[in-house]
């Protein structure tokens, strides 16, 4: 066990607690606790939408890919970028106006209000794929967050599962949002520093650009060319006979069409001070998430020039890179932006679960008139017990990267299609969004499971979203025409300009 | 033998970075409610 690594992580770890106790006295309403009280910046928005975004696979998931298979692997890259981009450029600005005018503070709210659903279904149906998707989600974030304490301090696996559990609680329960969001930029900040740093210093000790491309070229050429599948087999990197795969890079870039569903992301662009700071926003998000991932990249393709034979675990490349090439002060920094990655976004996770359970369950069907701190209090109870149940889901292990991307595709279908139909389409009822949000939850559901199209290697995402978009169409055209009420309110939230601010917020 | 990047990969890896970024500045000058 390292002192030095030990230090920088404890003094991290302190400053994320600390901001939870600065923010933990300003939070006195629920808005407050889900969204801070509408009162974001540009800067924080965008810094806290990727850094909850982008969980620990962005230091150890993607690095991992890009070293087994060089640059075929930045399709996934290019696909995020340009989802991060699109659902800044078309879900935001709208989202962030239309919760605002139906007075709607988590996503499930927003459905019910949006379609004057008044039998509670669209609420209700809602909130269960948001607890029962991010307790995977969350419980895969626990699980990577044990491995690096147990690879970097060498603990016991449960004990490092204990103590990720633990800070992590804290300041989610003490903050909430705003907590969540400080942490979050702080956060973001870090991971990128990190993923341009590592790289940027081994590529200029093997003399640049072309200095790194003739040590990898070395290795396997294909390994530079993104339409060549590379892959390793018996300590060498071997071009796979197949090659470039269609069904392959569409699956790889279908990642981006998640992003229109990500509870956790869609709040952030709630919780904006005004919409009229989204567009500088979203250049400081695209931005981040560019950088980023090209440093992600990076760190991949650097890691082929620095070890003798391919490394067991390619996903622990960034780690070992840090532990081998820097100093233990350094590499403490470094490593804790692993954490961050980590804890960033499942923070965010928490505290969306949490209101699908006080706002969703708690006050609609138990408490109808609970006051506002009590809310507060039930949220910060269902913090505590989300992560006790995301902490025993972790104790049984699983694969981490395959929970992710299953989340990500049950949010990416369920919610994607019906989030952007319901902001952009006036004719969409409320049958629709159900029809389209039980397609496509159910088609991720089942697609692993049928032989024969699992067996197609497709990401279920792709199907999953197209149907559910076609059950939305279909099933609102055959349904009644949407109420002048609800007609009039859309007409209301596109239009409505954008440059005013918020205060009335504070009491709802 | 020196090796690089193919320009195949140069443009599929540079057209979406940079233009999604281009875009967002575009958007941020010319947006106007």
């Amino acid at each position: 066990m390292n002192t030095a690594t030990i230090i920088t992580f404890t003094v991290y770890l302190i400053g994320m607690l600390g901001i939870g106790l600065w923010t933990y006295k300003r939070t006195n309403t629920i808005s407050d606790y889900f969204l801070g009280g509408r009162s974001l910046n540009s800067w924080v928005a965008a810094m806290s939408a990727q850094a909850s975004d982008m969980s620990g696979w962005l230091l150890l998931g993607l690095p991992g890919v890009i070293y087994v298979s060089g640059l075929n692997g930045m399709w996934i890259a290019i696909g995020l970028a340009v989802g991060t981009y699109l659902n800044w450029q078309f879900v935001a600005k709208r989202l962030r106006k239309y919760t605002e005018v139906v007075n709607s503070i988590t996503i499930p709210d927003y459905f019910e209000n949006r379609f004057k659903d008044s039998t509670k279904m669209l609420r209700i149906i809602s909130a269960v794929t948001i607890i029962v998707f991010f307790l995977f989600y969350a419980s895969s974030g626990m699980v990577a967050g044990a491995v690096l304490f147990e690879q970097a301090f060498g603990i016991d696996y449960n004990m490092a599962l204990f103590i990720g559990a633990i800070v992590i609680v804290s300041y989610t329960f003490l903050g909430g949002f705003l907590a969540v969001s400080l942490t979050d930029f702080v956060q973001g900040i870090l991971m990128l520093c990190a993923l341009l740093f590592v790289p940027a210093l081994i590529i200029v000790s093997l003399g640049g650009l072309p200095g790194l491309w003739n040590n990898v070229g070395q290795v396997n050429v294909d390994l530079l060319d993104i339409m060549k599948s590379v892959g390793i087999e018996e300590s060498s990197w071997i071009t796979n006979a197949t090659s470039f795969s269609i069904i392959g890079t569409v699956s790889l870039l279908a990642w981006g069409v998640g992003y229109f569903g990500q509870p956790h992301i869609l709040t952030r662009f709630m919780s904006i001070r005004s919409a009229a700071e989204i567009p500088k926003a979203r250049l400081i998000a695209v931005v981040w998430v560019v950088l980023s991932l090209v440093g992600a990249g990076l760190v991949g393709i650097v890691a082929i020039t620095q070890f003798d034979v391919p490394i067991d675990n390619p996903e622990s490349v960034f780690i070992l890179l840090v532990q081998n090439l820097f100093n233990p002060w350094i590499a403490g920094i470094l490593l804790a932006a692993i954490l961050a990655a980590i804890m960033s976004t499942i923070d965010s996770q928490l505290l969306v679960s949490s209101s699908a359970v006080a706002e969703d369950f708690y006050k609609q069907i138990f408490r109808k008139n609970a006051s506002e701190k009590e809310l507060v209090w039930v949220s910060r109870g269902s913090v505590i017990f989300i992560s006790i149940v995301a902490v025993i889901l972790a104790k049984s292990g699983g694969n981490v990267l395959e929970l992710v991307s299953y989340a990500w595709a049950g949010f990416g279908a369920a919610f994607g299609p019906v989030i952007i139909l319901s902001l952009f389409w006036r004719r969409m009822t409320k049958n629709g969004a159900l029809a389209g949000m039980l397609t496509g939850a159910l088609t991720i559901i089942l697609w692993g499971n049928i032989e024969i199209l699992n067996n197609i290697g497709l990401y279920e995402l792709v199907p999953g979203f197209i149907l559910a978009w076609i059950a939305i169409v279909i099933v609102s055209l055959i349904d009644k025409a949407p109420s002048f009420e609800i007609k009039e309110e859309f007409n209301r939230a596109v239009n409505q300009p954008g440059e005013q601010q918020h205060e009335h917020n504070k009491s709802v | 033998m020196d090796y690089s990047l193919s320009s195949v990969t140069w443009l599929w890896v540079c057209i979406p970075f940079i233009g999604i970024i281009g875009l967002s500045i575009l958007t941020l000058i010319f947006e106007k409610e």
